[in-house]
């Protein structure tokens, strides 16, 4: 099936000798940290002593880790992988070239300093550490990637392939995020979790801090003012005060956004390549995926509340398993326009989600049945309160306004569309989401009922996809029970 | 249960063979409970003298009800129908479950037998799909028979679509 004689065969080669380098300085911070833990244990120990036993500790674990180098080779022949392993019990594991779903890359601080990198084969298989060769440089990487890719692509002689491969990295990238864009990202990233964190140390931090320092009596008192006359300085004080908190609050807000951005999507880049999309991210830890087109099952273009209305839209998509985490969906363009967006789908040769106006609703009868068991809680809330604490009622009353506008809102935000071979699914109110199912990737469809949908007369539409996250379907629900059956009719006429 | 499906549409029912597969799954399942609320009772009569045996008997009634009437419902509720290119599959009492499968998705078939079934000769044929929901699809009940004729007839199409 290759036209180019098969590779050479070549001779077993050893990870780049910066894997030793950099194994001990991922061990440093051990002995490091430890040396306190054996003064403790060692107390009738001189320091120089102490010093000496983290120094031999440290020499042994180079030292393992040096055989364990010398021990650990890999060869590509014959169209396969061979790692050998192993330092008293060898290992030799054989990959066959056909079985390798995918190659990654990825560089984390301390290999982009070496410019070396981990060079990972997914075969498909459940365990995600199959094929893992830490490190290696970052030629032999790409090397290795090529040589890989352009057996996958089988009939096509290796040597067109690879010329393809290489254009590729010429062509201009599909999706790239500069730094304006990634600083829009960040602000829109506003996230108050980094705060609750800041909020626990503050716990302990304040009560080290002498509070009479924020207490504006204080300084009156040290200035010799009259308390009386210094009343407006304490009300512009508290004024001040609650600004500062505020101020404070929002820029810890932007900036855990800002960072969590930016370590990530740093240098965003999406290219076509021969085989698919090729994703390069990441400020400290860069990775490097591709996402064959082949493998591909779905879209999911998402947004969010607030960004919807600036015309800010995400793209991820669905795969079979292809950076060991099976079931995760990949972001192909975290924060984009539409425009931007268009060209990627043209490449994935998959539909555009229509504007939310295009979608059928669903069943109008399902706020209702969505709202029984809330009603049934609420109407006990109401009648406890009204017998035990009449003032509770109007809190009883908000709760159920606040649940109706939920309920309404959810339900506006659900849809679906069934278009050129094409199911779209809309959902989500804080996030709103499409996806976008072309119809042969439809693996199979259940009609579910429960016994309060049964008695509203409607049903949910599952639809199971490959490579969706555990255990999740693809849901259209409460829809009229007829119109679900028909749905699912017309869905498998069109997956044929 | 005013509108039947296994009855409205032309579904094959299971082996009636499968009534006592569940009819004695549920008693095994069920005696666990049944026992650990006898001995319960034993412990409570000396407490509680005038009721002395009652839960137990509320008990062992409602565990023979379940056993007599339940396993009949539930099979009621089981259907399976073999298309030219699909399988439907519908069963659950409270839960209605209504699933199709195509053929052209069946990643691998198992045809599966465990004791109970064994001692009735009934079998479970198990569809496996790539996808994460409904990765397999199970028709209980099945004559040994069948369940092999239909693993051969689904294959035969896997098959026939492989490039």
């Amino acid at each position: 099936m290759n036209e180019k004689p098969a590779d050479p065969p070549e001779a077993p080669r050893r990870l780049h000798p910066a894997t030793l380098a950099i194994r001990f300085l991922e061990q440093l911070p051990q002995f490091v940290f430890g040396l306190p833990a054996i003064a403790y244990f060692a107390t009738d120990v001189g320091v120089g002593m102490l010093l000496l036993i983290a120094f031999a500790g440290l020499v042994g674990a180079m030292l393992s880790a040096w055989i364990r180098w010398r021990r650990f080779s890999y060869e590509t022949a014959d169209e396969q992988l061979v790692i050998e392993s192993g330092v008293f019990s060898r290992n030799r594991r054989t990959i066959p070239f056909d079985r390798i779903q995918d190659v990654s890359l990825e560089q984390n601080l301390l290999a982009r300093i070496f410019g070396v990198s981990v060079v990972r084969i997914e075969t498909g298989s459940s365990g995600s550490n199959e094929g893992k060769l830490d490190f290696v440089s970052r030629e032999e990487a790409d090397r290795l990637r090529d040589l890989i890719r352009a057996h996958r692509h089988g009939t096509a002689p290796a040597g067109r392939a690879e010329a393809a491969e290489k254009e590729g990295e010429a062509r201009p990238p599909l999706f790239a995020m500069d730094l304006g864009r990634l600083l829009v990202f960040g602000l829109f990233s506003f996230s108050l979790v980094f705060l609750a964190i800041l909020g626990g140390l503050a716990q302990y931090v304040f009560t080290w801090l002498p509070t009479r320092y924020a207490d504006p009596e204080y300084y009156l008192e040290r200035a010799q003012v009259p308390i009386a006359e210094g009343a407006d300085i304490v009300e512009i004080w508290a004024l001040g005060t609650s600004f500062a908190v505020a101020a404070a609050v929002l820029a810890a807000g932007v900036a855990s956004g800002m960072v969590r951005v930016f370590s990530r999507d740093y240098g965003f880049r999406l290219t076509r390549t021969e085989s698919g999309l090729r994703r390069e991210r990441g400020l400290f830890t860069r990775t490097d995926v591709v996402i064959p087109l082949k493998r591909l099952q779905a879209a999911i273009v998402s947004t969010g509340i607030v960004r919807r209305h600036f015309g800010w839209q995400g793209l991820a998509l669905q795969s079979l398993g292809s950076d060991g985490t099976a079931g995760t969906h990949h972001d192909a363009a975290p924060f984009a326009r539409r425009e931007e967006l268009e060209p990627i789908f043209a490449e994935m040769a998959i539909e555009m989600p229509p504007p939310r106006e295009a979608f059928a609703p669903i069943s109008p009868l399902s706020p209702w049945h969505r709202a029984v068991f809330p009603a049934l809680m609420l109407g006990a809330a109401a009648t406890a309160s009204a017998i035990f604490e009449p003032g509770l009622l109007i809190v009883v009353a908000l709760a159920a306004i606040v649940a109706g506008l939920i309920i309404g809102f959810e339900w506006r935000a659900r849809g679906y569309l069934l278009e050129a071979r094409t199911l779209f699914v809309r959902k989500g109110v804080m996030k709103p989401e499409a996806t976008i199912l072309p119809l042969p990737k439809v693996q199979s469809v259940t009609v579910r009922q429960s016994l309060l949908q049964r008695i509203f007369g409607l049903a949910s539409l599952l639809i199971g996809t490959a490579g969706a996250p555990r255990m999740s379907a693809l849901t259209v629900p409460d829809l009229e029970r007829e119109a679900a059956l028909e749905l699912r009719a017309s869905l498998l006429e069109e997956a044929r | 249960m005013s509108e039947d499906q296994t009855q409205t549409e032309p579904f094959e029912r299971l082996d009636p063979r499968q009534k006592w597969v569940i009819r004695v799954h549920t008693a095994l399942i069920g005696i666990v409970p049944v026992l650990a609320l006898g001995i319960a009772d034993l412990v409570l009569a000396a407490e509680i003298p005038w009721q002395y045996g009652l839960v137990s008997l509320a008990v062992v009634l409602v565990y023979l009800a379940l056993v007599a009437l339940f396993p009949g419902r539930r099979y009621r509720r089981w259907g399976y129908r073999m298309g030219s290119d699909a399988i439907r599959i519908v069963s659950g009492w409270v839960f209605r479950k209504d699933t199709v499968v195509p053929f052209a998705r069946v990643q691998h078939i198992d045809v599966s037998r465990g004791p109970i079934e064994r001692a009735f000769g009934v079998s479970t044929l198990i569809l496996h799909t790539a996808g994460s929901y409904n990765s397999t699809v199970a028709l209980p009940g099945l004559a040994l028979a069948d369940a092999n004729r239909m693993r051969e007839e689904i294959r035969a199409h896997i098959r026939h679509d492989l490039p």
